[in-house]
């Protein structure tokens, strides 16, 4: 047995994005590569290289131990549902390229992962994790919100020739189909509960005031829901409605329109004049 | 620190997380010492700073004894430095390899450090056989040589069967200590997840390790997915996990067990003194006993 190359091979499907998914897909073309003898090739070819990639997510998971607070019900769910060790394994790659470079920072890490996350799930059928998606979306927008709160040079206002709506502070909205606080709930109370929990469609906005220090989750209806949403910054107000229109075409202009009014009479979003235009 | 003047009865201690100092101001007497890894006070020297409350004791995760890539001298100077900067009674490391050598021509296409050895960031379980003992005893030997203190190993957990293993783990620990001398920390839930893996009585195996050597004794929690045991510092040790202790402690005196719930910073405090409680009634039935 060659030590070397064993400890060498392990420690590569640990560490080279790809190089696992290579022996996987043809163990022994990759294993002619190596010129190890013949002893050594027998043990290689019995390796659980299934096993070797959960140990690779495990160590993912574990280098992620210092942002697990920053989406606590996600981590829970993805623990009831048995799926972290799976979905580290499926990050591993990306965890690594993150790596390569300097020591990544906390946000570094937990915005690489939250957003691979968000991607990963839309692959996988929401009946076979209840909620998940939900409160990822919940836990993503209220820190991102109160990132954004804690950096204001991120929200500059950058003047323009044309009328715009604008966030008031930091804003996101979602639209669930379960509420993360009735997950949370759930999950105090009896985690093996969460997966029979029913429904509850919920629109919730994620205000972050500066003034306050705090991101606010708002109870939204349906259609300051779809107007929130459709505040990017760019539109104007009227394109804003258009656009909310698109959204909930039973709903009609007037009621949009009334639902923007309302969120800048809330201080919730703006209207910027045009330069010049006063 | 722990001594070894009987007829004392083990410390209690716990591995740090970011929440030990609010415990330890709440609850200063809940245990004896604190045990901070080497690895996080190389990235945070102020980790160390909770040895104003409790003494320290010293764990590590980086000589790679098992590999075929010794740690590097400023590594191994560094923790020098931290051991005698903690004063800790021991030094406990893995019995892993945390680096490996590279192959020349295995055409890697990872060219981000082109000639460095990996370097796994985890400790991995080595393949169990006459060869790695033999490359373990000589690691022992070098690096005991580095530190006035004793170093403890630490049976690493096993997910998968290392190719080229001939023996079993314990077999390879007991002849590693009978060649070496060295002392153990045995990890009990690292014992209990490669009873599970390898399809062994934890109970009767335990038996066969050279019990007489254990200093130390970890305990932490076990999950399961994808039908394996897994290592947890976020959860309840497994009763099974108590049991083991409770025949350590009846067949010799251990200085110190440690609790590793380090993993999660939201570990609700009542769950954690209750585990010290669990563990403390079967330290406090072995003294009495």
């Amino acid at each position: 047995m060659n030590a070397d190359a064993v400890n060498g091979l392990i420690a590569r499907c640990l560490l080279e994005p790809g190089y696992l998914d290579r022996l996987r897909d043809g163990f022994e073309v990759e294993l002619d590569l190596l010129q190890v003898d013949d002893a050594t090739r027998a043990e290689l070819t019995a390796l659980d290289l299934a096993q070797v990639r959960r140990f690779g997510g495990l160590i993912s998971k574990v280098q992620h131990n210092d942002t697990w607070e920053r989406f606590p019900l996600t981590r829970a769910l993805l623990k009831c549902y048995g799926m972290e060790l799976e979905v580290f394994a499926a990050y591993r790659n990306r965890h690594l390229d993150l790596l390569r470079g300097a020591r990544p920072t906390r946000d570094a890490k937990t915005l690489s992962f939250l957003s691979f996350l968000a991607d990963h799930l839309d692959g996988i059928d929401p009946a076979a994790c209840p909620g998940l998606v939900d409160v990822l979306v919940h836990e993503r927008w209220t820190w991102e919100v109160g990132r954004e709160l804690a950096e204001p040079d991120r929200r500059q206002v950058v003047e323009s020739a044309r009328e715009r709506v604008v966030p008031r502070d930091a804003l996101r909205v979602a639209a669930l189909r379960y509420h993360p606080f009735d997950i949370a709930s759930a999950l105090r109370d009896d985690s093996s509960a969460v997966a029979d929990l029913a429904p509850r469609p919920t629109y919730l906005g994620y205000w972050g005031r500066r003034r306050a220090d705090d991101v606010a989750v708002l109870e939204l209806d349906a259609v300051t829901a779809s107007v929130l949403a459709c505040v990017d910054g760019v539109r104007s107000a009227a394109e804003v409605v258009t656009a909310a229109h698109v959204l909930l075409p039973e709903v009609g202009r007037e009621d949009l329109a009334a639902a923007l009014h309302q969120a800048v009479a809330r201080d919730v979003v703006a209207v910027v004049e045009p330069v010049g235009s006063k | 620190m722990p001594d070894r003047t009987p007829p004392c009865a083990p410390r209690l201690g716990i591995a740090r997380s970011p929440s030990t100092a609010r415990f330890l101001e709440r609850h200063p007497d809940a245990v004896d010492y604190v045990e901070v890894p080497f690895e996080l006070l190389r990235h945070d020297a102020t980790a160390v700073e909770v040895m104003r409350a409790k003494p320290v004791v010293l764990h590590c995760a980086s000589l790679s004894l098992a590999g075929t890539v010794p740690a590097d001298a400023g590594t191994v100077r560094e923790i020098r430095e931290w051991a005698d900067r903690t004063r800790t009674p021991w030094l406990g490391e893995h019995l892993s390899f945390i680096t490996a050598e590279r192959e020349p021509g295995w055409g890697s296409a990872d060219a981000y450090a082109p000639g460095e050895p990996w370097n796994i960031g985890y400790t991995v379980s080595p393949a169990l056989n006459q060869e790695n003992v033999d490359r373990v005893v000589g690691s022992l030997e070098r690096a005991q040589a580095e530190f006035e203190i004793p170093l403890l190993v630490e049976n690493p957990p096993v997910y998968f069967r290392m190719p080229g293993s001939t023996m079993s783990q314990v077999d390879f620990i007991a002849e590693v200590c009978a060649r070496s001398g060295v002392q153990l920390l045995l990890d009990l839930a690292h014992f209990y997840i490669t009873a599970r893996t390898a399809g062994f009585d934890p109970f009767t195996e335990l038996l066969r390790l050279p019990l007489e050597r254990v200093v130390e004794v970890h305990v932490s929690g076990v999950t399961t997915e994808q039908d394996t045991f897994w290592d947890n510092h976020s959860g309840r040790a497994p009763q099974e996990e108590l049991d083991l202790l409770a025949v350590v402690l009846a067949r010799t005196r251990v200085d110190a067990v440690t609790l590793e719930y380090n993993w999660s910073s939201r570990l609700p405090e009542q769950v954690l003194l209750q585990e010290i409680g669990r563990v403390r009634d079967v330290l406090d039935e072995a003294h009495a006993a």
